[in-house]
């Protein structure tokens, strides 16, 4: 025990946390430095992962840690409430280790480049197993081909409840476009559960 | 020149005294720490001081790791530390159920950016 402890009288900060998943490329590191009030951020998590192999017989092995970087930016709400957009690892092999990043997350943008619409499937799949709520953000990239949202989202497979946009992760205006298309979302399916709790 | 980082480079161990677990799987990337003390007390190892020096002002574990250039395993160890020592605090360490106006607040301030 220290002497010196003094409790402070400070409030308290509640952190919300949104994911920015998508392929490697495909603009995360820009949608969240579009909107951040920070310059983002860089951190490096020591991520352990088992390793994938029939001959892992013992429980000892197998299991190997991998250093990943990780951006993330900041939006302050007011004194007490704090969003954080935290950038999911770019490469594939790295998707089976989202947990670390996504446990408790309350939302997530899933960034579609048309030219590799594939490279967005791991990510469609982890929130839709993990039922974290997300909207899809049709990367618009300086000659992609451009296809009606109702073509991605049939590439993609995802329920007409999964909200579609087009989003320039460079352009401010459109990254807060999917942002709030995000949280309107989640302000729906919240007063959706009060109003059934209700009954 | 090695490419290597120098005379700074410490093993994450050294640092957090040879365990390289977290002891709180409580502390995520957003996890807010906040120093109890105005001042760190004095005898503590630097990494700990620094850690409370930053955490003056709430900090998130991503934040603290950015800014001190850790790895986020070895900040949650060290805040691990100081938790238990009392020094350290953490906001909300629970995934919360998010209400409606907590929504609404995050809503308005992302349409008025």
């Amino acid at each position: 025990m220290h002497a010196s402890t003094q409790t402070r009288a400070g409030g308290r900060i509640l952190p919300v946390k949104f994911v920015i998943a998508g392929g490697f490329g495909v603009g995360k590191t820009t949608f969240v430095g579009s909107i951040s009030e920070i310059e983002p951020l860089r951190t490096e998590a020591a991520m352990t992962s088992v390793s994938a192999g029939v001959d892992d017989l013992t429980h000892t092995g197998g299991k190997t840690t991998t250093t990943v970087a990780m951006d993330f930016g900041r939006i302050t709400v007011d004194e007490s409430l704090v969003m954080y957009l935290f950038g999911t690892p770019g490469q594939d092999r790295f998707g089976f280790m989202w947990d670390d990043i996504c446990n408790g997350a309350l939302g997530a943008v899933v960034l579609v480049d048309t030219r590799r619409i594939d490279q967005c499937f791991p990510a469609v799949d982890y929130f839709e197993a993990k039922r974290i709520p997300f909207v899809v953000g049709v990367n618009n990239f300086d000659g992609a081909p451009r296809y009606p949202l109702e073509e991605v989202r049939d590439a993609l497979g995802v329920p007409a409840a999964v909200p579609l946009v087009e989003c320039d992760a460079r352009d401010r205006q459109s990254v807060k476009g999917a942002l709030i298309t995000l949280l309107e979302s989640l302000v729906a399916q919240a007063r959706a559960r009060d109003a059934a709790a209700a009954v | 020149m090695s490419e290597r980082p120098g005379h700074d480079f410490v093993r994450p161990f050294i640092m957090t005294g040879g365990r390289t677990r977290a002891a709180r799987r409580d502390l995520r990337l957003e996890t807010m720490l906040h120093s109890t003390v105005e001042a760190p007390p004095p005898g503590l190892p630097s990494e700990q001081e620094e850690l409370l020096a930053l955490c003056q002002e709430p900090q998130s574990v991503a934040e603290a790791a950015a800014k001190l250039g850790l790895v986020v395993g070895v900040v949650t160890v060290i805040a691990g530390d100081l938790i238990a020592e009392d020094l350290l605090t953490v906001h909300h360490t629970d995934p919360v159920e998010i209400e409606l106006d907590v929504l609404t607040k995050m809503l308005d301030r992302v349409r008025a950016i």
